[in-house]
C-alpha cells in the first residue's frame, strides 16, 4: 500500500520514535501465543466444536468443509514464520481429523499436511534417545515422501497433558509423555511445542546436560523457530 | 452452539444465501481461517486490554462466534473481519472487568518506567507500560493504532478492520500517535518528579 504512511518503527530522522517509544513498541513482538496457549486453545475448541470443525475438508462448522488450494497455500505460506506459528498453521492440516483413540489411518487432510511439510523443517525423533529424556529427540531429515497421517486431536491432547504434568505434576512425567508424544507423531504437528515441554522439564529435573542437548538439536533443526527467545532463557546456548 | 453445516463452502457460497457475496471462490473454511489467524487473534485481544491471563477464554469466544457467523463472511480479509469479532469480544469483556473492578475495589496499578541500573527497560515492564498507555486510548484510536503500529496492517485493511472510511482511520492514527506521545511525556515527568524524593528520604 504505496499511500500508507510509515509506521512508527520506520520512520527516520526527527520523525523517529525515541529510543523509549520503540523500546514500548518492541515489547510487543513478544505477544505471539507460547507452546501450551495453542495447546490448550486448541483442545477447548476442539471440545467445543462440532468434530471434524477444525478439519479442512472434515465438513463440519459453520464454514463446511472443502479445503481450497488458496487455503492451503495461505497456510503453508503463514507457516514459513516458524515457532508457534508453524504449529498453529498445521493445526488446520491436522487438528481434530479423528477422534481420540482411532486407527491410524490415511484421511482427507494427509494431502495438506504433506503440502505444509514441504515448507517446514523436516525432523523426525530419534527412537533410541527418545525414550531416555536427556538426548536430543530431533534429526533433519530429508522432505519425506510419506507423510503418515495421525489423529491429531489426541496429538494436541497429548501436548496438553504433557504441559499439564510440567505445570501441576512431575517433570519426569512430562519428559515421558513428551517421549510417548514423539514415538506416536514422528512427524506431528507439535514437533517444536514438545520439545520445549521436554527442555523445561529436564531442566527442572536438573538434568542441564540433557536439557543443553536438546535445546543445541533444537536450535539446529528450526533455526528461525519463534521459541528461540524462550529457549535462551530456559536453557541458555553455551 | 450451532450444529455442523455439512453443506461445502462453494456449495452454499454458490447458492446466494443473504449476505455471502463472494461467487467467484470458495469463502476458508473455519479450520483454514484458525490455522492461519489464530495467533493473530491472540496477539489483538492482548493488545486490546485483555489480561494475559484472559487471553485465551476470549480467544475462543472470538473463534466460537466466527464458526457461528461463518457463512455471513461476505469475502476480503479474514484479518480485518476476525479482528471486528475481537474488538467486540475485548470491549465486552473490558466492560466485564470494569465492573468487577468497581466490585472489588481493585485499581490499576501505577507502573514506573524509570530505566534499569543497564540503562534499558526490561521488557516485561515495557509491556506492561505499553498496556497502560494503550488503557488511555479510547477504543477506536486504539484498535488503528494497534492494527498499523504492532501489527503493520495495511491501512485499507485496518479501515475494513475497524469499518471505517480510510480517512478516518488515518485520522484516527495520528491522533492516536499524538495521545501515545503525550502519555509517554506524562509518564516521564512524573518519574522525574518521583525520583529527586526517593533520592532526598530522612
Amino acid at each position: 500500500m504505496s499511500d500508507d504512511p510509515r509506521s512508527w518503527l520506520e520512520l527516520t530522522g526527527d520523525d523517529e520514535p525515541s529510543p523509549l517509544l520503540r523500546t514500548l513498541l518492541d515489547s510487543a513482538k513478544f505477544d505471539d501465543p507460547q507452546a501450551a496457549d495453542v495447546a490448550r486453545l486448541t483442545a477447548k475448541l476442539a471440545a467445543a466444536l462440532p468434530p471434524g470443525t477444525l478439519t479442512p475438508g472434515g465438513g463440519g462448522g459453520g464454514g463446511g468443509g472443502g479445503a481450497t488450494s488458496a487455503g492451503v497455500k495461505g497456510a503453508a505460506g503463514w507457516t514459513i514464520g516458524g515457532g508457534v506459528l508453524i504449529g498453529l498453521a498445521v493445526l488446520g492440516g491436522v487438528v481434530a481429523t479423528a477422534p481420540a483413540g482411532a486407527p491410524l489411518a490415511p484421511h482427507a487432510t494427509t494431502a495438506v499436511a504433506r503440502d505444509i511439510r514441504t515448507e517446514l523443517p523436516h525432523v523426525v525423533p530419534v527412537s533410541s534417545v527418545a525414550t531416555s529424556g536427556s538426548a536430543p529427540v530431533l534429526a533433519p531429515t530429508g522432505p519425506s515422501s510419506a507423510f503418515p497421517a495421525v489423529p491429531a486431536e489426541a496429538e494436541a491432547t497429548m501436548l496438553a497433558r504433557a504441559y499439564e504434568e510440567l505445570r501441576h505434576g512431575s517433570p519426569q512425567r512430562a519428559v515421558a509423555v513428551a517421549g510417548e508424544h514423539a514415538r506416536a507423531y514422528p512427524h506431528g504437528a507439535f514437533a517444536q511445542e514438545r520439545e520445549m515441554i521436554a527442555i523445561e522439564a529436564l531442566v527442572k529435573l536438573g538434568d542441564r546436560a540433557g536439557a543443553g542437548a536438546r535445546a543445541a538439536a533444537f536450535r539446529k533443526a528450526f533455526p528461525r523457530s519463534s521459541h528461540l527467545p524462550r529457549l535462551a532463557t530456559i536453557s541458555p546456548e553455551p | 452452539m450451532n450444529s455442523a453445516d455439512p453443506t461445502p463452502s462453494s456449495a452454499r457460497f454458490a447458492a446466494g444465501k443473504p449476505r455471502v457475496l463472494a461467487v467467484t471462490a470458495p469463502g476458508p473454511t473455519f479450520a483454514e481461517m484458525y490455522a492461519t489467524h489464530a495467533a493473530f487473534v491472540w496477539r489483538s485481544v492482548r493488545r486490546l486490554g485483555v489480561r494475559p491471563a484472559d487471553v485465551e477464554d476470549v480467544c475462543q469466544e472470538v473463534f466460537l462466534v466466527a464458526h457461528k457467523k461463518l457463512t455471513q463472511f461476505e469475502g476480503g480479509s479474514v484479518r480485518a473481519w476476525l479482528f471486528a469479532i475481537a474488538l467486540r469480544n475485548a470491549a465486552d469483556y473490558r466492560k466485564r472487568a470494569h465492573v468487577r473492578r468497581e466490585a472489588t475495589g481493585d485499581s490499576v496499578p501505577e507502573i514506573a518506567i524509570a530505566e534499569t541500573a543497564s540503562g534499558e527497560l526490561d521488557r516485561a515492564r515495557a509491556r506492561a507500560v505499553l498496556d497502560d498507555i494503550l488503557e488511555q486510548l479510547d477504543e477506536p484510536k486504539r484498535a488503528v493504532f494497534v492494527l498499523f503500529e504492532l501489527e503493520q496492517m495495511p491501512m485499507t485493511e485496518v479501515a475494513a478492520a475497524v469499518e471505517c472510511p480510510l480517512q478516518t482511520a488515518y485520522s484516527r492514527l495520528h491522533a492516536a500517535r499524538d495521545e501515545v506521545r503525550s502519555a509517554i511525556e506524562r509518564l516521564q515527568a512524573r518519574d522525574r518528579s518521583a525520583q529527586p524524593k526517593e533520592r532526598s528520604g530522612p
